[in-house]
């Protein structure tokens, strides 16, 4: 039983053991599994790990291998060592430097502890060369850019660079560059700023940098002289701020600025307030500083002290401005002077014409046109004169007018025409076909400039012609731009004297003035003329073949018209017998003049028309007294009286010489004393005044005073009965002359050649409405007027006179005023037609 | 529950009271596993309970002696079949001190699953050392034998005072001190 229950027990047992072992096998076949899943898992992460390895591994030989090729490329020398100087890489440039022969990967691994030693006569300093060496490998600091001179004169730039891995020296990297090149650049360029800077500092010029907002940033020690200021306290302050003394010239700076930063240079000049207030004045060449990139970073001034010049400039200026004054002063003087001194000639002129009005013998009324030409003369002078000194005082200015062109032109040349009878010169005038008659511009200014030309041409021609020309050189729209011509025929004027041909007083040279007259202001007043109508003139000459003054004028189209009127002049008397007088005199209003005095006082008189006839006269014959002009053709009173002294076996040696001259100036007085002359008188002379100087040298005689002149015998006129046109007053004119035709042209020729020039101011008076001058004209001319038959406009005249008196309206005076310019348009060529019949008949 | 604890407990069954208590506990008691184990096996601790239990019945010994004499056979088990665990320790206190560090470790090695007490060691003096013992298991009185055996094996006189650190016994501590 026992042994059942131990039996059963032990079946129990075992078969719990069984099952214990098969869990257990169970257990050990999972685990196994399990094992082969880990080792599976490991194998795989095992590849994997192996592939990243040699990943890794291949990116580090690559990396290794860039390393060493960039060190290889570096340009410079590379050696890096380990802690026990082994020599772990190198390169080319490294071992080119220090001379060794060997290529750098064979070094690797070579001991570098005798290198210093072994490579130090490479250097200029050797034993420095070392012991640096040894000092930087003792303190393991990093030191950058030593720079070493080699023995054969280059420079080598050091860089030494101790390598720690965690805290623990490792080794060292030397790095050496050949730096010569840039250093010898370097070098290059600081010598050429040097060269630069010490030419701008030693050029007086002050130098300053700015940047954008105008604030300092550099400045040259000429500018701190300039300024007073230091450098110190320049830079950083804004220049305009700091040196401009008041803000007027803030924008000036401003504005220049504006232009730096739009990159453009420029010049300027402006005030500056020194450190001791003193301000100077400095011009500025301002120009902009760009960087790199081309962008305007700010500006350099180069400062110039001008203050000297500018103080000079203002010292010139005031001097100019006390000349223009004093020349202002001048030319109102002489525009008073000017009209004063007409105020009485108009008076001398209006005695004259009413003393023509009295009964008068020949000879009397000879003298008394003697007067009267001198007299006009002299009026015109002044007239000229005043003109000048007004245009340049400014106080003429043109007035546009509607005018008919060619009426004007054909008036001009018909009386011009007359005036030149007596010379084969044709006088022409072409006008363009495109010019419209009726244009508007001012025809006084364009009549002077015509007559000042015309009358210039008339008195330099002796055949040919004279003419005028007018062309059409632009139209724009009504705007007419023309082109005025005067050629001539004349004599010419040398190309030395074209220079100065339009400046006051000044002819081509003394010869002309003393052969040809002339005010020497008619070419200056049309110069001025012609500008004040917006042209200009020039003039074009050939010596002996002729001259053509072109200007050019502008005027406007328009539709509508033109015209004008003129004075008369007279005499005296005295005795002086059997005296032998020589009249040296060109001009022949003065010889006639003289002459009747000379009759008058019974002198003996001969006449020699410049001063080689008088020294012929004095060759054959002995005279008492010489009367002798100064300003004479051929040969000059000076000249002529030089001679005379100088005169061998000849009893005119000593004569007396009384100089007339028409000038007053005391140095040319002196001058004729000099030249031996015995006494002076200036012209215009009256008979008293003449007869004193007389008296000195003819002492004993008695001088008695003539009841009666000798009568004036009638002209030696032909058959045919002459007959006045009747279109004049013919029975005034035989009132006047009866049968002295000779008389009758002596007066129309002085009526022509005096008054009618002058009847231009009485259309200057219309024209400007100036009816004071237009009533003083008109009284003046009055006499003349009748004096030749134009006894209408006398009487228009009269009205005209009386009716500006009365202080009568533009209203009630215009009808009087375009009959007046009607009539003497239509009757004044009459007179110089009368005046070349005359001439013919009295044989002149 | 590593199956070596079953295998063992049996085995120490075997030993002190015959084959035949085991198979008489195992016959009667409702175990899941039918009461065959193998030491590389793992089993619910509930069974473990049961086992003991049981043993406790028939043999009419505590529960705590019981765990305490197992504690005393299994370190036996212990030095026998891991003798480098104990050949690195010269004293008892360094083997205890061993046990959370290395012991322990060693055997998570070897069975992840392995559910251990967690044991803080402090040396409070050169011969006092704390143990605290941390377990759901409530099996103190097992570590308590084998601290015994430690001592023992080491041949080293010391007393083991033992403190609950809560009411049902799963953090206790341990105060050894060894006699100079």
């Amino acid at each position: 039983m026992i042994l059942n229950d131990d039996i059963s027990i032990l079946r129990r047992r075992i078969e719990r053991e069984r099952k214990a072992r098969q869990q257990a096998e169970k257990l050990l076949e999972e685990k196994s599994f399990d094992l082969y899943r880990a080792n599976e898992e490991l194998r795989r992460l095992n590849s994997s790990l192996e592939v990243t390895i040699q990943e890794r591994t291949e990116a580090l030989l690559r990396t290794d291998l860039q390393y060493r090729s960039l060190i290889q490329n570096l340009q410079a020398g590379v050696l890096l060592e380990d802690e026990q100087r082994r020599i772990v890489l190198t390169n080319k440039i490294f071992c080119d430097l220090f001379g060794i022969p060997a290529p750098p990967e064979v070094l690797v691994g070579v001991d570098c502890s005798q290198s210093a030693e072994q490579s130090k006569q490479l250097f200029a300093n050797p034993e420095e060369f070392v012991k640096r060496i040894a000092e930087l490998l003792a303190n393991r600091k990093l030191s950058i850019g030593e720079e070493l001179v080699m023995a054969n004169g280059r420079i080598l730039e050091r860089d030494y660079i101790p390598i720690f891995a965690d805290k623990r020296y490792v080794g060292h990297l030397w790095r050496y560059e050949d730096i010569t090149e840039q250093r010898r650049t370097q070098g290059l360029l600081r010598q050429s700023e040097e060269k630069y800077r010490g030419i701008l500092e030693n050029m007086n010029l002050g130098l300053i940098e700015v940047d954008n907002e105008d604030v300092i940033q550099k400045v040259y020690s000429r500018f701190s002289q300039l300024v007073g200021y230091t450098a110190e306290e320049l830079v950083g302050r804004k220049a305009g701020e700091l040196l401009l003394p008041d803000s007027a010239f803030r924008s000036v700076l401003e504005e220049q600025n504006k232009m730096r930063l739009a990159g453009e240079p420029s010049v300027y000049e402006v005030p500056i307030r020194r450190k001791d207030g003193q301000v100077i004045w400095v011009i500025i060449s301002g120009a902009p500083i760009f960087d790199s990139d081309g962008k305007v970073v700010g500006s350099v001034g180069i400062h110039l002290d001008i203050s000297e010049r500018k103080r000079v400039q203002e010292a010139l200026e005031e001097a100019r401005n006390i000349a223009e004054d004093a020349r202002k002063a001048e030319k109102r003087f002489l525009a008073n002077m000017s009209h004063e001194i007409r105020t009485p000639i108009n008076g001398i002129i209006g005695m004259m014409h009413l003393l023509k009005d009295t009964p008068l013998t020949p000879v009397q009324t000879e003298y008394l046109d003697a007067i009267s030409h001198s007299a006009d003369l002299l009026l015109a002078l002044v007239s000229d004169v005043l003109d000048i000194s007004k245009i340049e005082a400014g106080e003429m200015k043109p007035t546009e007018r509607p005018f008919d062109l060619p009426d004007l032109l054909n008036d001009l040349t018909k009386s011009f025409r007359l005036r030149l009878r007596d010379k084969p010169v044709k006088v022409e005038c072409f006008v363009d076909s495109n010019i419209q008659r009726s244009v508007i511009g001012d025809p006084t200014f364009l009549r002077q400039i015509l007559m000042n030309l015309l009358g210039n041409s008339g008195k330099f021609t002796e055949r040919g012609y004279i003419r005028i020309q007018i062309t059409l050189l632009d139209k724009l729209g009504d705007f007419l731009m023309t082109e005025v011509s005067v050629s001539d025929t004349g004599i010419g004027i040398a190309p030395e004297h074209l220079e100065t041909i339009f400046e006051s007083f000044k002819q081509a040279d003394s010869d002309v003035k003393i052969k040809y007259g002339g005010t020497g202001l008619g070419l200056a007043i049309a110069r001025q003329l012609v500008n004040l109508h917006g042209g200009e003139i020039s003039v074009d000459s050939t010596l002996g073949k002729g001259t053509t003054f072109t200007f050019t004028l502008p005027l406007k189209a328009a539709s509508v018209l033109s015209k004008e009127s003129d004075p008369l002049p007279e005499t005296l008397t005295l005795s002086l017998r059997n005296r032998r007088i020589l009249i040296v005199e060109d001009n022949p209003l003065n010889q006639k003049y003289v002459q009747g005095l000379m009759r008058k006082w019974e002198a003996n008189f001969a006449i020699a028309n410049d001063g080689q006839e008088a020294i012929d006269l004095l060759q054959d014959q002995v005279y008492d007294l010489i009367l002798m002009d100064l300003m004479m053709p051929r040969l000059n009173g000076f000249d002529t009286t030089v001679q005379i002294r100088s005169l061998t076996g000849n009893n005119n040696k000593a004569i007396p010489i009384i100089a007339l001259t028409a000038t007053a100036f005391a140095e040319e007085q002196a001058k004729a004393r000099k030249c031996g002359m015995n006494d002076y008188l200036a012209k215009p002379f009256t008979p008293d005044q003449l007869l004193r100087i007389l008296k000195r040298y003819f002492p004993d005689e008695p001088v008695t005073m003539p009841d009666n002149m000798p009568t004036q015998q009638t002209s030696s006129f032909a058959d045919e009965p002459f007959r006045f046109n009747s279109l004049l007053d013919t029975n005034q004119l035989e009132l006047l002359y009866g049968q002295d035709y000779e008389y009758a042209y002596i007066m129309f020729d002085l009526f022509d050649t005096t008054t009618k020039p002058e009847l231009i101011q009485v259309q200057v008076a219309i024209d400007t409405q100036n009816w004071e001058m237009l009533g003083r004209l008109l009284h003046q001319f009055r006499p003349s007027l009748s004096m030749v038959g134009l006894t209408d406009l006398a009487e228009l005249s009269k009205q005209i006179e009386q009716l500006i008196r009365e202080g009568a309206s533009v209203h009630l005076l215009t009808p009087l005023l375009l009959d007046f310019r009607r009539i003497a348009q239509q009757k004044l060529p009459l007179v110089e037609q009368e005046c070349n019949r005359l001439a013919k008949l009295s044989g002149f | 529950m590593k199956g070596i604890v079953f295998t063992e407990l049996l085995e120490m069954m075997e030993q002190k009271h015959g084959y035949a208590l085991v198979d008489q506990i195992i016959e009667h008691t409702d175990l899941a596993s039918g009461g065959a184990y193998t030491a590389v096996g793992t089993y619910s601790a509930d069974e473990f309970g049961q086992l003991v239990q049981a043993y406790s019945e028939y043999t009419h010994v505590s529960l705590s002696t019981l765990l305490i004499d197992f504690g005393h056979h299994l370190f036996t088990v212990f030095v026998s079949n891991y003798p480098a665990f104990f050949n690195n320790c010269s004293t008892a206190f360094q083997l205890l001190e061993s046990i959370e560090e290395t012991i322990h470790v060693e055997v998570l090695k070897l069975y992840p699953d392995a559910e251990l007490p967690q044991f803080i060691t402090r040396q409070l003096t050169d011969n006092s050392l704390e143990m605290i013992y941390y377990s759901d298991r409530r099996m103190s009185a097992l570590a308590q034998g084998l601290i015994e055996a430690t001592l023992q094996y080491y041949d080293e006189a010391a007393t083991i005072q033992l403190d609950w650190l809560d009411q049902e016994g799963k953090n206790v501590r341990f105060l050894i001190t060894r006699a100079v």
